[in-house]
């Protein structure tokens, strides 16, 4: 362990003045914080990052922890647990700002590749005012919580799966209305092909923000997992087996097979009543994609806007001006109520 | 004139404007999630899904104020809504098919 811990530090040591070097989103590669030296990551063997591996959801036990016996900082609040590389040691936790104590990593399991941070955090402040000043029905003094929160970079863990699935559905649709309305049965069997399904490996990282930041993801941005790409960076650590990301990711497949379902059926009113599928072809990765977050407190509720460290894009919570909903919902019912009123007095229908 | 056509309107009006306040912000989380949310994800679907309950309530907001305009004018309730039979068929059949949508 204490080995393991000289090579990381060495890794992230200035070549030339032994300072401590940063990772650098704008470069790309190590910058010393002392003497500004730039020391490049990059190597022949970067390719292979994206490699996948197969996983057999029938073998007893696929996959065994492994003891890596890193320093990890725990939060006492939420109970994540993450990893300081460098000079980027915190008190608090990045994903909820919660007090830490550092502690001895338990078990966790290899991480295989990351994609490092591509923008750096002046760029995603910006974004998240963007993203809180464009809210709809928003409280006026959002803007202003916001700006009191805090925003913390972390590297969260995802899997990427690949599957094959071959399914057999039974469907039914409905036709006209009044006493011609019938319904219809129909089935039939498809190949469906899922290709690097995002799955949070993290209760922090929840799907519908997953949806909100990661819309493109290109395995060619993967790197090998490297000390040099986390230092100055929070990293969480894979700490669940694959066979749970697969449970986490059964729900979510689930609507997504039944909504191909309903687009090869192709008629109105689909409803899938059941199907049956058979996987095959199961690949993954356990790799670490880079966020920015801004915890805010509004009102007493926390909140959080994350915004995706490879492009920008962003996604959180908000909440709603109860005033502003009032006030756009009786906007909404005079203009229908006026409609009504005039279609029932000149007796139209 | 009887005031009793206006009471009602502006009950409608009341009862609506509160019951539509869930209804704009499921309008406003679906027009965020087609801008914001990877199309096609199970997030996605999730978000846009429920939209037929703000079409139930326009349509329900509609159906009651046409009874009120008739009533308005006639003078009676009883008539309004008796006319208002084929109206209420047609809007049950496009509840019942955005329904089993």
């Amino acid at each position: 362990m204490e080995q393991q811990r000289a090579v990381t530090q060495s890794e992230i040591q200035c070549q030339s003045c032994g300072g401590q070097c940063a990772f650098d989103p704008a470069q790309q590669d190590l910058l010393c914080k002392s003497c500004g030296s730039l020391w490049t990551l990059a190597t022949e063997d970067d390719h292979k990052a994206a490699a996948e591996f197969p996983f057999n959801p029938d073998a007893p036990m696929a996959e065994p922890p492994i003891l890596l016996g890193d320093q990890i900082h725990q939060c006492q609040t939420c109970g994540g647990e993450v990893i300081f590389t460098g000079p980027a040691l915190s008190e608090t936790c990045p994903y909820c700002d919660g007090p830490v104590v550092l502690g001895i990593e338990d078990k966790a399991y290899a991480t295989m590749a990351l994609v490092p941070f591509r923008i750096d955090r002046d760029y995603a402040t910006g974004r998240i005012n963007e993203w809180v000043s464009g809210r709809v029905a928003a409280p006026n003094d959002l803007s202003a919580f916001a700006a009191e929160g805090r925003i913390a970079s972390i590297y969260a863990p995802f899997w990427t799966f690949d599957s094959r699935e071959a399914i057999e559905y039974w469907a039914s649709y409905t036709t006209g209305s009044g006493d011609n309305r019938r319904r219809h049965k129909v089935s039939g069997k498809m190949n469906v092909f899922f290709d690097d399904l995002l799955v949070p490996a993290s209760e922090h990282v929840t799907p519908l923000i997953r949806d909100g930041i990661l819309h493109d993801f290109r395995p060619e941005y993967l790197r090998p997992y490297r000390a040099g790409y986390l230092a100055g960076f929070a990293a969480e650590r894979h700490t669940m087996p694959v066979r749970k990301g697969l449970r986490l990711n059964a729900d979510d497949k689930d609507l997504l097979i039944r909504n191909k379902i309903k687009k090869r059926v192709g008629r109105k009113n689909t409803k899938v009543d059941s199907y049956r599928t058979d996987t095959t072809g199961i690949h993954y990765r356990r790799i670490l994609l880079p966020v920015w977050i801004l915890h805010y407190t509004y009102r007493g509720t926390a909140k959080k806007v994350v915004v995706s460290g490879i492009d920008g894009r962003t996604y959180g919570e908000r909440p709603f001006s109860p005033w502003k909903l009032a006030s756009y919902s009786a906007l909404l019912t005079a203009l229908i109520m006026a409609v009504g009123l005039v279609w029932g007095a000149t007796g139209i229908l | 004139m009887d005031p009793t056509p206006l009471i009602a309107a502006c009950l409608l009006f009341v009862a609506s404007t509160a019951i539509g306040m869930a209804n704009v912000r499921k309008i406003i989380t679906i027009y965020e999630a087609k801008h914001e949310l990877k199309q096609g994800s199970a997030g996605w679907i999730r978000s846009i899904s429920g939209w037929t309950l703000v079409v139930f309530w326009l349509l329900i907001t509609w159906f009651l104020a046409t009874i009120i305009g008739d009533w308005h004018v006639s003078g009676d309730l009883d008539g309004a809504i008796d006319r208002s039979w084929l109206r209420l068929q047609i809007m049950l059949e496009i509840m019942a098919a955005l329904g089993s949508d």
